[in-house]
This record gives C-alpha cells, structure tokens and sequence, in this order.
C-alpha cells in the first residue's frame, strides 16, 4: 500500500512542459529530479496523481519516467515502487511504456 | 375450451410482447443515431486537432498552439471511451491513443529548440497516420457495432 501521495499539479505544476532544464521551469528533468529519484532511493512506495494538470506533452512524461531507466534503475522495479494514478488510462499506459523502453 | 379470460390473457401477452418489441427496436435505433454523431464529432475533433498540430510543426514555435494541443489532447481518452465504451477495444483505444500523442508531441514540442518542419517530413507523415489510424479504429467499431 502506497506510503504518500504526490499531485503533479499541486506539488510541481499544473503547465509541465519539455525535456530538459532549457525547456522551461517545470521540465521532465526537473520532476525526476526532485521526486523520482527520491522514490527510488527509499523504500516507501508513492502513489502519483496525474490529474489537474492543462495536459502532459509526451516528451515531459518520457524524460520524466523513461528517464529512469536510462539513469540505471530497474524497470519493474520502478513499476513496482511508483503507483500512478489518473481518470486517462492511456496515460498511465503511456507512462508505463516509456518506464519499461526507457533504456532501449 | 378456451374460455373467453384465457383469449383475454393471451391478447395482452400478445400487446404486452409487441410493446416490448418495438420499445426495444427504437431505443436501439436511437442508441445507433446518437453513437453516429457522437463518431462524426470524434472525427471531426480529431482531424481539427491534427490540422492544428501540423501546422504548428510547419510554423515557428507557437505557445498558444502547445496549449491547444495539449488541451485537446487531455480530454480526448474521455471524450472516446466513455460515449463508446460499450463498443470499442479499450486496449486498442490506449495503443491507438498514444501513438496519436507521441506523433505530435514527443518531439519538436514543449522546446525553445522548436524548429520548423517541411511538408513530406517523416514525423508529420507519422502524425497523419497515426491520425488516421485512430479515426479508423472509432469509426470500425461502429461499424462492426451496427452494420454487421
């Protein structure tokens, strides 16, 4: 059972935009950093909130959780640590396939 | 010997059945007009939708366009899959759905490094195919629905 919840759009930002830090203030880059890999470095499972938000462009949420993977970490192992939560099931499975590509 | 309640019995099975019948032949006649509309809107939704996404590929980087984009965008998995959730391949839908997502926003949005793109160009044919894919897969599932 997940231990905390993080609202992408009260906890970083209702306009998620971009890749990289140069794309603007709140990038795919800037989330991993701040919330991923704390995730990953615990033991705590989250549960993640990506409703409220004006919409996800897909380099974000690539760079966001694909990124993950390309840092090292396990795929099945993020899937099992990180519980998404969303009204849009294509969203979440769009997430999950970038999780589980991340590294290819 | 039937007696004249047991005729009386049986007449209003009879308009009771009919009823029922033609009740039945109707809300599923309407059921079908409202899913026609309800897919000629989706159509027309998404083709408005990628008309905006190529022309913002083919143009400057314009901020308002992502915010249309990613705004028609979001409300699309909802504005399908809960007036046809009844006829449609939700797998499909999601596979579908997310291609259409990736073509016009996984690269060259969302970025100062915006460039313009030409006509011909690989990405934008990807968009209008996976465009089409998705109109494809709504309209068939009417099809296979109704006219069968």
């Amino acid at each position: 059972m997940p231990n905390k919840t993080i609202s992408i759009a009260k906890d970083f930002s209702r306009y998620p935009a971009g890749r990289f830090l140069d794309d603007g203030p709140a990038n795919g880059e800037l989330f991993q950093e701040k919330f991923l890999i704390d995730i990953m470095k615990n033991n705590d499972t989250v549960s993640i909130e990506l409703d409220g938000t004006r919409g996800y462009g897909s380099s974000f949420l690539e760079e966001a959780f694909g990124g993950l993977a390309r840092k090292g970490y396990d795929p099945d192992e993020i899937l099992k640590k990180i519980n998404l939560i969303s009204s849009d099931e294509s969203l979440i499975y769009e997430i999950e396939s970038y999780i589980r590509e991340g590294n290819t | 010997m039937i007696s004249g309640g047991s005729l009386q019995w049986v007449s209003w099975i009879v308009i009771i059945a009919g009823w029922w019948f033609v009740n039945r032949t109707n809300n599923k006649r309407e059921t079908r007009k409202e899913q026609k509309i309800i897919v000629e809107s989706l159509r027309t939704k998404i083709e408005k939708l990628t008309l905006l996404s190529i022309e913002y590929h083919l143009s400057d980087r314009n901020l308002h366009k992502e915010w249309e984009i990613k705004r028609g965008l979001k409300y699309l998995w909802a504005d399908i899959n809960i007036p046809l959730q009844q006829i449609i391949d939700k797998t499909s839908l999601t596979r579908k759905l997310t291609n259409y997502k990736k073509a016009i926003t996984y690269s060259n949005f969302d970025t100062p490094a915006h460039k313009k793109l030409e006509i011909g160009d690989n990405d934008l044919e990807g968009l209008a195919d996976s465009s089409e894919a998705l109109i494809r897969l709504i309209e068939n599932a009417y099809f296979n629905c109704y006219h069968k």
